[in-house]
């Protein structure tokens, strides 16, 4: 019988340190700079059958760790030379992720600025491409990830030809390829 | 008498050992939760909408449990979340081994290193559980003693 109560006991107890912890990381949560929205967003992608919910913090390391089982809509990735290569032969549109105000001060020549946040579906120029449209998505460098999120966006609407140059703006101007500067492109 | 001794000695050093332990897993995750949030993702568990609410609660949980052992309070309760969150782990860890998963596991720090899932890692958390039961079993004769003394009395 005591047993029994000891026992009970403890998880009364334990529900209370539950509850306690609970209160305390919402109440963290809430103050803290770092806070986190308590129900995750997420985009939702359509492909074909196929309904992803993609968590919208996925950041370009967690894109490189696993390939999303996107089908044939994946974003690929370019590398450098790859993406120059698409310049050269203009066989490709960039699309600057990055702010205006980023853009203006300097951006790959005939790149076309949609900021991430910005971003709608009826973004006027894209009505102007084809769906078969070769796009690489650009941001500042590796570390940033609005270029990822872009391309998903992209995917969603259905473009299936849609890249993503990690190395972005960093690693084109560090390699010393043209740059246009402005609002246009 | 003896017996009992070394027993209580053994509960105090485990315990001060799962609770720095506990504290500093927490801390990672509590400076950085958008980056535990996306560990937690990785493990494909869990529906996307929860990913951020875990994220927010389950250090805490860990802190809790970290403060509770140092100060020697509800121990009972403390080892019995603590092995109850091992377990959970432990389960997490092998279903990720299973299906083959190249993840981090989110363990006790958070670094850019990050250490992988691995069999080393369950081992790790088995040892952890085998403290928290013996906290449990100490922390249950405990009380049950105390009371048929005073009882007695």
């Amino acid at each position: 019988m005591d047993n029994f109560r000891t026992l009970k006991i403890t998880i009364y107890r334990t529900i209370i340190l539950v509850l306690i912890a609970i209160a305390g990381g919402v109440a963290f949560n809430q103050f803290s700079p770092k806070g986190l929205k308590l129900i995750t967003p997420f985009h939702r992608v359509n492909i074909g059958d196929q309904h992803l919910k993609i968590p919208i913090f996925l950041s370009r390391k967690l894109y490189k760790q696993q390939s999303l089982n996107l089908g044939s809509h994946q974003p690929l990735e370019f590398r450098l030379n790859e993406a120059y290569e698409h310049y050269q032969n203009r066989s490709a549109l960039f699309i600057d992720a990055r702010t205006s105000a980023e853009y203006n001060e300097g951006h790959i020549p005939q790149a076309v600025s949609i900021p991430i946040e910005s971003f709608d579906y009826q973004t006027p120029i894209l009505a102007d491409f084809p769906m078969n449209q070769m796009m690489i998505t650009y941001c500042e460098g590796e570390s940033c990830s609005e270029s990822i999120d872009l391309a998903v966006h992209l995917n969603e609407i259905g473009f299936s030809n849609v890249h993503i140059f990690i190395g972005g703006w960093e690693q084109w101007q560090a390699a010393g390829y043209p740059v246009n500067e402005g609002d246009q492109p | 008498m003896n017996k009992v001794k070394i027993f209580s000695a053994i509960a105090i050093i485990i315990r001060l050992l799962l609770g720095f332990l506990f504290l500093y897993s927490a801390l990672d995750k509590i400076l950085y939760p958008a980056r535990f949030a996306e560990v937690i993702y990785n493990y494909r568990l869990l529906p996307v909408e929860l990913l951020n609410i875990c994220a927010i609660i389950v250090p805490w949980i860990e802190i809790t449990i970290g403060i509770t052992l140092l100060l020697g309070v509800w121990i009972d309760a403390s080892a019995h979340l603590l092995s109850g969150l091992t377990i959970v782990f432990i389960g997490l860890l092998l279903s990720a081994i299973v299906r083959g998963l190249n993840i981090e596991c989110g363990c006790f720090s958070l670094d850019s290193e990050g250490s992988l899932v691995s069999w080393k890692r369950i081992f790790e958390d088995i040892l952890i559980l085998i403290g928290g039961i013996y906290l449990l079993w100490y922390s249950f004769k405990k009380q049950i003693l105390l009371k048929s003394q005073s009882a007695l009395e």
